[in-house]
């Protein structure tokens, strides 16, 4: 159970430098930091747990070193999964985003004034671009001769993403 | 020590199953996530129950390592349904995947994806929340409503992400 235990530190104080980094550093793109940090935090974890497995004070697992060790990485895993999927649920939800748009109107918007709206006043066609230049930055997406290809990369997780679109019905 | 994980591995197992039954038999098209989450909640209530009643040495370090061996693994799976069926990017990545070898394939994407497609998608389900109301084809905004938004802008504020959309 040390895996978990120091799982659940390490991730503790990744989330509290993230949040503090964010607080305090102006910076554009948001994701690949969050991304960094949590990938350090998991690089972390692996560090700390062989410290801590060198020290005579920790005592050997029940379950065995490299059982607890993984479990502990799976708690890891879970935390910063967790995490980066609530961070960009608040960051980029499409449908928070109208529900903000549209408390700033009390008299009520038509779908127009909305989609012209959305975002202060970025518009619908924002939020598109807003995607695809996320796309374009990641990796996902290149221009190549004025044409927009996927790469190899994004080849290989939209080839993934389709299956189980089809396996779960969720097109 | 394969008990210290192997419960976990079963719970999953039996959430990728109980998940699947549910889309193709119980509802025959994707599950609202909400659904699924309470899947995968209930399941990893059932998970400690198994470790606590059937390992009563070390049940409490076996009721941990499986629990989390659990909820990793079911998280995983939630994430990718969750994207499957609501991103808009992994939406754009899969169709032009599919028209790839087509001229164009970027452009076709995006007509099939109008932003105006995805704005009517959830003004429906804000609708069907009562997060909003629709009055003389205008959107106002509920009680229910507001309390989300405000949340929401809380939030906003303690992850320092500003306006996104």
């Amino acid at each position: 159970m040390v895996g978990v235990l120091l799982a659940i530190i390490v991730f503790a104080v990744s989330l509290a430098a993230h949040l503090v980094y964010s607080h305090v550093v102006e910076f554009k793109d948001k994701e690949p930091v969050l991304v960094r940090f949590m990938a350090a935090g998991s690089v972390g974890y692996l560090a700390v747990y062989a410290t801590a497995a060198m020290l005579p004070a920790v005592g050997a697992p029940i379950v065995g070193r490299f059982v607890d060790f993984a479990t502990g990485l799976c708690a890891m895993g879970f935390f910063v999964l967790g995490y980066v999927e609530f961070w960009s649920l608040i960051e980029r939800s499409f449908t928070l985003r109208i529900l903000l748009d549209a408390v700033r109107a009390p008299g009520g918007l038509t779908r127009e004034q909305i989609a012209n709206a959305y975002s202060d006043g970025r518009g619908l066609d924002w939020m598109m671009e807003k995607r695809i230049d996320d796309l374009l930055g990641a990796g996902m997406l290149v221009k190549d001769e004025g044409h927009v290809r996927l790469t190899p990369r994004a080849r290989l997780i939209a080839g993934m993403f389709g299956w189980i679109q089809q396996i779960l019905r969720a097109g | 020590m394969i008990s210290a994980v192997a419960y976990g591995i079963a719970g999953f197992a039996a959430f990728v199953v109980a998940t699947t039954i549910y889309i193709h038999l119980v509802r025959k098209r994707s599950a609202p996530v909400p659904h699924i989450l309470m899947l995968w909640l209930t399941l990893s209530a059932a998970v400690v129950a198994a470790v606590v009643g059937l390992e009563p040495r070390h049940g409490l370090v076996l009721a941990t390592t499986n629990f989390f061996v659990y909820l990793f693994l079911g998280e995983t799976l939630l994430f990718i349904y969750a994207a499957s069926i609501g991103s808009i990017s992994i939406r754009l990545l899969v169709t032009m995947h599919a028209l790839e070898g087509v001229p164009e394939s970027f452009e076709r994407a995006m007509k099939r994806y109008s932003p105006g497609s995805f704005l009517d998608v959830r003004l429906d389900t804000l609708l069907a929340k009562g997060l909003l109301i629709e009055r003389r084809g205008r959107y106002e905004i509920t009680g229910r409503g507001r309390k989300w938004a405000r949340g929401v802008a809380h939030l906003k504020r303690i992850f320092a992400v500003g306006a996104g959309g």
